[in-house]
């Protein structure tokens, strides 16, 4: 193999490299959505693990509460149910963290707040969690 | 529950991880947990784009106890292990006074005992390592059926499926370390 095709192959393979472990360095971000149809947290059975060290969370969906207000809470359960986290409240579809300072492949689950009982209120929330 | 289509991702490590714990053990109650239907489920699950929680049917704290009991009763634990169970969280109150107690995803309390399951073989395994490779084995071994437990559905493929896949792999070559970082969240139990 003439020296060329070496240093080519040897660059080309570098980069594939280097896009591979920039992949697997990257945050793990989940569509998630849920319902609820109490007027208290709900906590999900699901356990995920943390990829980076803060978890923040976009809505594309909250709950109606009534009049012109939607909102949507969220926070972090310890993988035996034991809160982790204050909660975070969100009015409006912006990306919010919910916990900085996680080691890396921290088990967690999440707890959502909270469905309006008054007319109107819907039970499905959606968004893209980043953890 | 549906899931993020690389899910097929998740679906060829495991196979990858199948194949590399058939090869350093050679344990029938393995190979009944590599199969072709856990990955065919996961591949039929793939199309979905978002993982829906769902909160019908949900139960206080009492039918989560519940739960979890009737789960753990059908789980071997490992000799001597300490009993446990889920400890009642104190409840929210509002500022006009109201307490306000949280509810549970039916099969929460079934996720939490197989969490439980995994940590006390998780020890198991680290303690017996290097003092009696019987029961070092066996561990490990009953650790590497948890993808075909009715538990596994409720890891997050992306993070905690494919971490738990890893770091069996891992252990079943020799290589402690993965197990030994993981083991430090068991602290709550």
């Amino acid at each position: 193999m003439r020296k060329t095709h070496r240093i080519l192959m040897i660059g080309a393979l570098s980069a594939v490299l280097t896009v591979g472990g920039a992949l697997a360095a990257s945050a793990t971000t989940s569509a998630i959505s849920g319902t609820t149809t109490s007027a208290t947290w709900v906590n999900y059975a699901t356990v995920r693990r943390t990829t980076q060290s803060t978890v923040s969370f976009t809505p594309t969906d909250l709950l109606y509460q009534g009049g012109n207000v939607n909102s949507l809470q969220l926070r972090l359960l310890n993988e035996n149910g034991g809160v982790l986290s204050s909660s975070k409240t969100w009015t409006s579809k912006i990306n919010q963290t919910i916990m900085t300072g996680l080691s890396i492949n921290y088990p967690f689950r999440m707890s959502a707040c909270c469905y309006y009982s008054g007319s109107g209120g819907d039970s499905g929330w959606a968004g893209n969690l980043t953890y | 529950m549906g899931r993020k289509p690389h899910v097929l991702t998740v679906t060829s490590t495991k196979q990858k991880f199948c194949a590399a714990v058939l090869a350093a053990l050679t344990v029938p109650l393995i190979l009944s947990g590599c199969g072709s239907a856990k990955a065919d489920a996961l591949s039929d699950s793939s199309s979905q784009v978002t993982e829906q929680m769902s909160a019908e049917g949900t139960y206080d704290f009492a039918g989560m106890l519940a739960n979890f009991h009737a789960t753990a009763a059908t789980l071997d634990f490992p000799d001597g292990h300490t009993e446990w169970e889920p400890p009642k969280p104190p409840p929210d109150v509002l500022p006009d006074g109201t307490i306000r107690e949280p509810v549970y995803e039916q099969g929460f309390g079934e996720s939490v005992a197989y969490s439980y399951w995994m940590c006390s073989w998780q020890r198991e395994w680290l303690e017996q390592r290097g003092t009696s490779d019987e029961a070092a084995s066996h561990a490990l071994a009953v650790l590497a059926t948890f993808p075909d437990t009715p538990g596994w559905r409720w890891w997050d493929p992306e993070s905690a499926q494919s971490h738990f896949l890893s770091m069996i792999e891992k252990a079943s070559l020799g290589d402690p370390t993965e197990m030994q970082k993981d083991v430090v969240f068991c602290n709550q139990w």
